[in-house]
């Protein structure tokens, strides 16, 4: 019967002499209760699984961590309304293809009109050349080298 | 000034008390007391024993067990958990929730109780409990102080790929239901998701460092089941959802030179 386990259980948990007396000799102390084989097995196991078993425990309670994760679960939500605006999104693939047609036909042009894209990227570079050694300098130089900074 | 349906008294109020991991030895005084002084007293505990065990502390005892059902949304479980404590509470009873282990520690409803209490103006406060953490610092020698400690939910630690420094101490909690979204009875961790942690962790541990397996003791006259094996053959082991995975630390990594000398100096 479950309930003498309980009773079984509660009463060592309350009672300090009888915990003492089944660390002493678990098996007198067994076969003084009324407990069924199964039940004398688990609770001779130590085994908090085989017990909680015998008792009939679920487990249900276990899980009340799971809370964490369910919020996440809201991305998962934010996906199906994407799936309704599929069909709109049927035509963008076409979209797409162009546009990575686009992207081939970029790079033969700066490849064909080869003296615009170093026009363009040549002014592109020099400023930051520029600049950076400028912001370099003072960095490296201010505590030592002042004087050669007011020459140049 | 009565107030409620059944003869309360004087405003509602609630404290929410844990009950301990193992029964009727790790519940603290003053929880005990709060929980024979309530007029109306909830519980969610672990096993049949450990429900017995309440209802003796305070006949009146109610248990929120039946808000749990299989394939249930847990949220749901855990919203109707605090709605039936706040409706004692607005009835004007002095109510009690009882959880276990620490009432505060992988318990939603007891922290959504609490809120909700004291948005409406009624007093509410939670009395610490021992959980499964204390109980793995004690069985396991385990010390956070040294190197700190850092804990995580198993699946949460995976879904948001938690950064962490494996020079400290790792707890993952909860590692037999990783993505499982509910309990069910008799369940266990699936190893092709054990072995997605696994190579998580392999990136910060070498495959033959040793972790522990762990699950605290239920019950007083049961031992805490602790098995160590090599991180690469965690796959291999049965884990269930009380089951919780300790990672030692790695050396210690160079100390910062210039915090170390403060310690030289008087």
């Amino acid at each position: 019967m479950t309930q003498d386990l309980e009773n079984f259980l509660i009463d060592l948990s309350s009672n300090p002499d009888q915990r003492s007396r089944f660390a002493a000799n678990p098996n007198s102390v067994l076969a003084e209760s009324r407990l069924t084989d199964a039940e004398r097995t688990a609770v001779a196991s130590g085994n908090s699984e085989a017990v909680a078993d015998a008792l009939g425990s679920n487990g249900f309670a276990l899980g009340l961590g799971v809370e964490i994760i369910t919020p996440l679960r809201s991305p998962s939500r934010r996906k199906a309304p994407a799936k309704k605006k599929g069909p709109a999104r049927k035509k963008t693939p076409t979209r797409k293809t162009p546009t990575r047609k686009k992207a081939p036909k970029r790079r033969p042009a700066k490849r064909t009109p080869a003296k615009r894209s170093p026009a363009k990227r040549s002014p592109a570079k020099r400023t930051p050349v520029k600049r950076a050694p400028v912001k370099r300098a003072p960095a490296k130089k201010t505590p030592r080298r002042s004087a050669p900074r007011k020459k140049r | 000034m009565k107030r409620g349906p059944k003869g309360a008294i004087g405003p509602g109020s609630l404290v929410v008390v844990g009950t301990g991991i193992s029964l009727g030895v790790q519940t603290t005084p003053e929880a005990t007391s709060a929980m024979q002084a309530a007029e109306r007293l909830f519980y969610v505990v672990s096993d049949p024993a450990h429900a017995e065990w309440v209802r003796r502390t305070n006949p009146s005892a109610i248990s929120l067990q039946d808000c749990y059902a299989e394939g249930k949304p847990r949220q749901r479980t855990y919203r109707e958990m605090a709605d039936r404590i706040l409706e004692s509470v607005r009835a004007g009873f002095k109510t009690c929730a009882a959880f276990y282990g620490h009432p505060g520690v992988f318990a939603q409803p007891s922290h959504a109780a609490i809120r909700r209490a004291r948005a409406e103006g009624f007093s509410a406060r939670m009395l610490p409990g021992i959980s499964a953490e204390a109980c793995l610092f004690a069985d396991l020698g385990v010390n956070p102080g040294a190197g700190g400690c850092q804990s995580f939910e198993a699946s949460d630690f995976l879904l948001s790929r938690r950064r962490f420094d494996p020079t400290s101490h790792l707890i993952l909690w909860q590692i037999g239901m990783i993505g499982e979204p509910s309990v069910r009875p008799k369940m266990s961790s699936r190893p092709e998701r054990v072995r997605v942690l696994t190579s998580a962790l392999r990136r910060h541990y070498p495959a033959r460092h040793r972790v522990t397996v762990y699950q605290a003791a239920q019950f007083p006259i049961c031992d805490p089941d602790i098995t160590r094996i090599p991180l690469e053959t965690l796959d291999r082991h049965r884990l269930t959802p009380a089951m919780t995975l300790y990672v030692p630390p790695l050396p210690q990594r160079p100390q910062d030179q210039r915090i170390a000398r403060w310690f030289l100096n008087e």
